[in-house]
């Protein structure tokens, strides 16, 4: 059978690779699998279980989980409205404009471990607004779960504002006039005509927020430490069990992964296709 | 329409003046309680800005709105009455319904914007999708509307909300045929009952003469012609109002009486007789698509006896239309284009061909001049 009369079940052309494309894709794709299975041929099946029920799995599994939803809770409630100006930046003057969203998208290209220290500076006991903050109420943030939240919103947030703002974008700009001809305000018009709208984008963006946050590693190591049962979170637990007790690190690190693969599959299903629009 | 409050009813007095890349849209309106006024004119006319600041979305150097003693805008002074605020409203021509929304939440928006309860405003919005005949259709998405339903479902939710001033943009123009027809007939039944002043942009003159109390012709942002419908489109001013109904336009080099008449002539020498002088309006010469003859020349015979007055030319365009040919002739005088209508069934029909010399007699009885 000729290769160009290739079809599948509905009757549509078949697209195929050629070779020089071909050779390099699978490539590049067993670089991203091989890694993952490595992991799992080194998993210690048989004490899986009582490895991940100890105290410290389960302290460090409570931390990651409680300050990933905080992260994600406060990413929503900042990051939406902070989309929504990126959209009303269109009309500024064009350095502002890519000031703005430089500033919005550093963390997704900075290190985290600096990230971690710019808080420290900022919000440390001898930090720019640290110190203040001491000497008025005596509360200090580094070292808290409350810096684990801020650490994890500081990397997460922009992947929610940039999701969320292709969303808005894509909402038809004469709804919005069609909605103020009837007499809807401005705020109206957004918690009822776009919000609704742009749902399915903020969702997709809360769940890669989330599964961000829940991976964050270099900036809560640097502004939050790791006390195990209030700042130890999963991956950095995984960072000090790898040197006294590498089976258990591969146990924790098998958890992070199923978490990240069911995340996308999960987005890729329900929220990235667009299907759900209109719904 | 019963149910609807009169009593509020004010009229429109506008003085529109918008920039545009192009040109400057320049229109005074005015347009009185229960009165609809049609901004007629092509793609591109100006007709869709002059609703724009009308709905207080646009505005220039200049332009004032007012209804009754109510002012909207004043550039000039500094008056500006944001959209959300002024009672007007804007029915789309692409419908422009909130997708996530039923038919009955989409019309009960506006009430529950500005404040009523959710029940009550869900109330009045079924009363008035029964009132426009829609009530079956209360819980139907968007998605699940034809055209010409989607169309009147935004009616009702601009008129739920008792609009002081009704704005249509070419609410027909994306309906197919059919739908056009029907949902022109709704449109024209609600219409009627509207004790607000009303003004419906179009390029379809059917709209205007089934719908409009008045029209007002835009071209290039400027106001070319006003009046009734009917006498608007029987006695075109410009060669844009002639197209709407198949004829010719022509301005004319001077204008002299004749035995019995009168008689044009255009630049190049080409003279029209006429029986017919309008009483008003720019200088002009009005040639209805019936009022011309087409002969062609036998080959090789000579040309058929048409007697004095005919006018030679070459036909440029062939475009068929439902009931008849229309053949655009170039006249060899001046080379001004005139449209001529042939039957399907005259055998001129069927030889006719785009280069062909032909002339063309005119009645004089049909053609009017000024």
């Amino acid at each position: 059978m000729p290769a160009s009369s290739s079809t599948d079940r509905r009757g549509r052309r078949r697209a195929r690779l050629p070779l020089l494309a071909l050779v390099p894709a699978l490539v590049g794709l067993a670089l991203l699998v091989l890694p993952a299975v490595a992991l799992l041929a080194r998993a210690p099946w048989s004490t899986l279980g009582e490895r991940l029920a100890s105290e410290a799995v389960l302290d460090a599994l409570r931390v990651s989980v409680t300050s990933a939803v905080l992260a994600t809770a406060v990413s929503l409630l900042l990051g939406v409205p902070l989309a929504w100006l990126l959209t009303v930046a269109d009309a500024w003057a064009r350095p502002w404009r890519r000031l703005l969203r430089a500033v919005v998208t550093v963390p997704l290209v900075l290190p985290p471990v600096v990230g971690g220290l710019a808080l420290l500076y900022l919000l440390g006991r001898t930090g720019l607004l640290g110190r203040p903050l001491e000497a008025l109420t005596g509360v200090t943030v580094p070292f808290t779960l409350g810096a684990v939240v801020l650490a994890q919103t500081f990397v997460a947030m922009p992947f929610l504002v940039l999701s969320v703002e292709g969303a808005l974008r894509g909402v038809d700009p004469g709804l919005q006039v069609a909605a103020a001809t009837l007499g809807a305000s401005r705020g109206t018009t957004f918690r009822r005509v776009t919000l609704p709208l742009v749902a399915p984008g903020v969702a997709a963006g809360a769940v890669l927020c989330f599964a961000r946050a829940l991976g964050e590693f270099g900036a809560t190591i640097t502004f939050a430490g790791t006390f195990p049962g209030r700042t130890q979170t999963l991956p950095t637990s995984v960072y000090l069990a790898q040197q006294s007790d590498p089976e258990s690190a591969v146990a924790i690190s098998l958890v992070l992964l199923a978490v990240g693969v069911g995340v996308l599959l999960l987005l890729r299903d329900r929220w990235l296709t667009g299907a759900a629009v209109g719904r | 329409m019963s149910g609807v409050g009169s009593a509020d009813a004010l009229g429109l007095e506008a003085r529109v003046r918008v920039p545009r890349t192009a040109f400057e849209v320049v229109a005074d309106l005015a347009v009185g309680p229960g009165e609809v006024l049609c901004l007629l004119g092509a793609n591109g006319a100006g007709k869709s800005t002059v609703l724009a600041a009308l709905a207080g979305l646009v505005a220039g150097p200049g332009t004032r709105v007012q209804l009754g003693d109510d002012l909207l805008d004043d550039v000039d002074a500094g008056r500006h009455v944001a959209p959300q605020d002024r009672r007007v409203g804007l029915v789309f021509q692409d419908h422009r319904l909130f997708p996530h929304l039923t038919a009955l939440e989409n019309v009960a928006f506006g009430l529950r914007a500005t404040g009523t309860p959710r029940q009550e405003a869900h109330r009045t919005a079924a009363e008035e999708l029964a009132r426009a005949g829609l009530a079956d259709l209360r819980d139907r998405r968007p998605s699940g509307l034809s055209g010409g339903q989607a169309q009147r479902v935004a009616l009702a939710r601009a008129l739920v909300v008792r609009p002081r001033l009704l704005l249509l943009d070419e609410p027909l123009a994306a309906l197919d045929a059919e739908a056009r027809v029907a949902t022109r007939a709704a449109l024209r039944q609600a219409l009627a009952g509207q004790p607000t002043p009303t003004v419906l942009v179009s390029h379809d003159p059917a709209d205007a003469v089934a719908l409009a109390d008045r029209v007002l012709v835009l071209d290039r942002g400027r106001v070319v012609q006003g009046g009734p419908p009917g006498a608007v489109l029987a006695d075109p001013w410009s060669p844009y109002v002639a197209s709407l109904t198949g004829g010719t336009v022509w301005r004319p080099e001077r204008v002299d009486p004749d035995a019995g008449g009168w008689v044009a002539t255009l630049a190049g020498g080409a003279r029209v007789r006429s029986a017919r002088r309008a009483p008003a309006g720019p200088p002009r010469v009005v040639v209805p698509a019936s009022a011309a003859r087409l002969l062609v020349a036998e080959p090789p015979g000579p040309w058929p006896v048409v007697g004095p007055g005919a006018l030679e030319g070459d036909v440029v365009g062939l475009e068929p239309r439902v009931a008849r040919l229309a053949v655009s002739v170039r006249l060899r005088r001046g080379g001004h284009v005139l449209t001529a209508e042939v039957g399907w069934g005259d055998e001129v029909a069927a030889q006719l061909r785009t280069g062909d010399a032909v002339r063309v007699r005119l009645d004089p009885d049909q053609v009017t001049v000024r």
